[in-house]
């Protein structure tokens, strides 16, 4: 396996491992269902970027690469559901507004896009991330449509995260904050690892330096988000149980 | 910030000559591991003098007050503008309410003098919008580590660096600091009540405003996060 494959299979372990974290929360009613969701579709989606995973799924649609467009149209949905779930978390719910009144819009233009290049790609046999085909610009163009949505999502999120981190007054919020802000801005820098890649085709692995600290950094601030809930509700069961 | 070794040990051959750091330890209440290593990087906390001093029954801010740096420090009482920001925030609605109702305030229902986030809600009394900058030019002190002092304990030369900015009286800096308790930073007895019992409705009303806007910010805050993200 290639080493973009274990460090997808790395972290859709990490999502699956944070799935099941919040699953218990989730089962008690006071978990969110919609923020479960995007990190189900991150593990099923890092998944697919596994070779024997993509190979196997593949098959089964016709090994024509439909399951990376799949899996690319699933990357933009998660970013609507996330970031829409991350503006109502640091309280900006006109930014989660933004998002969707854009997305309704340029969702399905981003997604139609990236249908027209994938099918003008022509990729001829399955191959995860079209690495087989990345001598066509077409191809690459593909890969750069996939970022457009999510680093749009992305600048709206950056700047409202560190400012709603520097207003924490609690050490858990502000790390997890800090840290969604620094993961999203990553994304927003992700495309120009392609563009450089469209100048010069061996630059192609300077995508990956972006994008998988910025998935790892956004998971470990989601995470976070789930360990502060965690800590609260047990201080206030500790303060209940103390008062009465 | 920190005393030198010179200083510190020309003060503690005078008030407590010949004595170990095991025995100093000992006196002040404090893990003998710290003091001993206070003592011999030469990196003595204020909080360390004035608890040895306070070991020795020597009055902690003149003991301090000998220290070049703490040499201009008086006993007084808080300012009327940073008053606010000695009294927790359950006080301060408590005090409102007293106020509303024509009854006096008491000193007890006005809470601890030092509370949780109390240096935060201290420095925005004095921040006029120039004194981050201020603090980052004088000082050094980026905006990360002011924010986890505000939220922890604020460094006693950025205290200080406050005090100077909004004109109150220095030693207020090292009660915020918890280096000395009110009483010790020469308060008039019961001066909280005093001033919650004196100042105008009105004044008192908009002073519990801020710090309601600022509380229900935080806790709205703290409840979207775990709401939504939790």
């Amino acid at each position: 396996m290639a080493v973009s494959s274990w460090v997808s299979a790395i972290l859709a372990t990490s999502f699956l491992a944070a799935l099941i974290a919040r699953l218990p929360r989730l089962i008690q009613g006071v978990g969110n269902l919609w923020l479960w969701l995007t990190h189900l579709g991150m593990a099923l989606i890092l998944s697919l970027a596994v070779d024997p995973v993509y190979e196997f799924v593949d098959s089964l649609a016709g090994s024509q690469n439909f399951t990376n467009l799949v899996s690319h149209i699933g990357i933009a949905l998660v970013f609507f559901c996330g970031g829409i779930q991350i503006s109502h978390g640091i309280n900006r719910p006109e930014i989660a507004n933004k998002i969707l009144k854009l997305s309704t819009v340029v969702l399905p233009a981003s997604a139609a896009l990236m249908g027209v290049l994938f099918v003008l790609s022509g990729s001829s046999y399955s191959d995860v991330g079209l690495n087989a085909f990345r001598d066509n610009p077409l191809v690459v163009l593909y890969k750069l449509a996939l970022y457009i949505y999510p680093a749009i999502v992305s600048s709206f999120l950056v700047p409202p995260l560190m400012r709603a981190a520097t207003e924490s007054v609690s050490r858990i919020p502000y790390y997890s904050k800090k840290l969604m802000g620094f993961g999203f801005g990553l994304v927003i820098a992700a495309p120009l690892g392609h563009l450089a890649e469209l100048a010069n085709r061996q630059l192609g692995w300077i995508t990956d330096l972006f994008i998988y600290p910025a998935i790892l950094s956004v998971l470990a601030g989601m995470t976070l988000g789930l360990v502060d809930a965690v800590l609260c509700r047990r201080q206030q069961r500790r303060d209940f149980i103390q008062a009465s | 910030m920190k005393l030198g070794r010179d200083e510190v040990q020309a003060w503690l051959d005078e008030v407590s000559p010949g004595t170990g750091s095991v025995r100093l330890a000992a006196v002040a209440d404090l893990p003998r591991l710290r003091v001993k290593q206070q003592l011999v990087r030469g990196n003595v906390a204020p909080a360390t003098i004035a608890a040895i001093s306070r070991g020795l029954d020597l009055d902690p801010l003149t003991q301090l007050s000998r220290f070049a740096v703490f040499a201009d420090l008086v006993p007084s009482s808080p300012d009327t503008g940073e008053m606010p920001g000695f009294i927790s925030s359950p006080g301060l609605f408590r005090a409102s309410a007293e106020r509303l109702e024509n009854q006096p305030v008491t000193e007890t229902q006005l809470g601890p003098e030092s509370y949780d986030l109390a240096a935060l809600y201290w420095f925005n009394l004095a921040n006029d919008g120039a004194l981050r900058a201020r603090i980052a030019d004088e000082l050094g002190v980026n905006q990360p580590t002011l924010w986890k002092m505000l939220r922890t304990r604020l460094r006693e030369d950025v205290a200080l660096a406050v005090c100077e900015h909004a004109g109150w009286p220095g030693v207020s800096a090292l009660v915020i600091s918890e280096v000395l308790t009110g009483k010790e930073a020469g308060w008039a007895k019961e001066c909280r009540a005093t001033w919650a019992n004196s100042a105008p409705v009105g004044h008192l009303l908009s002073c519990t405003e801020q710090r309601l806007q600022q509380v229900a910010k935080q806790e709205r805050d703290r409840e979207s996060f775990d709401r939504h993200l939790g």
